[in-house]
């Protein structure tokens, strides 16, 4: 029998299963203009990382 | 109208000015227009040109200046339309050009149309080219189930991309 932290985490993990498969279907309905924007922003986004990644640490940091 | 629009309405001015024979937007542009917002740099376009056996670089030229003289830069490999950068690419093989062909045409608003390749032609060229981030976008297409599993399989047979299908098909999410 499953005790109840058990059944919280996994309704939770379904909530979150849920959430991700709205918001999935939620971006695809939106405008090919809007995706498009998101899109760039996405891409901007790696860079940064990228380039955060692969930049050597300072004494700063 | 939005910038996209705008950026589509030039390339499809470009046709009726006989600049390109035709074009249908690919690559990461094409999955996002049929699924989810995914990382991308540019809108890759591919574009069919009256050929007379010149290079790439010198088939490219004529659409080139036509951007220039209308105002638009071209720096590296973009063309900067309405803000948004745009990679021309010439058909490379049979799948591409069949691909740009049989592509789909939609409204925009404003009235402007697009033609963009289809989620089977898209998804056998990503298995064509077999990068790691083709794969992921095949598994996009695939969690949206926006591939028709019959169409593709023609696709892939006609291209003889079946065996290679079957080969990696414990990457995608079926």
């Amino acid at each position: 029998m499953k005790n109840e932290s058990t059944i919280n985490l996994e309704q939770t993990g379904e909530r979150i299963e849920s959430n991700k498969k709205e918001f999935r279907r939620h971006q695809r309905e939106l405008t090919f203009g809007e995706k498009m924007r998101i899109a760039f922003s996405l891409a901007e986004r790696d860079k940064a990382i990228r380039r955060a990644v692969l930049l050597p640490k300072t004494k700063k940091d | 109208m939005d910038n996209i629009e705008k950026t589509i309405a030039v390339i499809n001015q470009m046709t009726d000015d006989g600049v390109i024979e035709n074009y249908a937007l690919g690559g990461a542009t094409a999955v996002i227009f049929y699924t989810e917002p995914i990382a991308t740099e540019d809108i890759d376009v591919f574009v069919h040109i009256r050929r007379a056996g010149q290079s790439v670089l010198m088939e490219f030229q004529p659409l080139f200046d036509y951007l220039r003289t209308r105002g638009y830069e071209i720096k590296g490999e973009h063309a900067y339309i309405e803000g948004f950068p745009v990679q021309f690419l010439p058909i490379s093989k049979d799948l591409i050009n069949e691909a740009v062909i049989e592509a789909n045409e939609f409204e925009l608003s404003g009235g402007v149309t697009v033609r963009v390749m289809s989620p089977e032609y898209l998804v056998a060229i990503m298995l064509d080219t077999g990068r790691l981030k083709d794969f992921l976008r095949i598994n996009v297409f695939l969690e949206h189930d926006a591939v028709n599993a019959k169409d593709l399989q023609i696709v892939l047979e006609k291209h003889n991309l079946a065996e290679k299908w079957r080969k990696n098909i414990g990457r995608f999410q079926l």
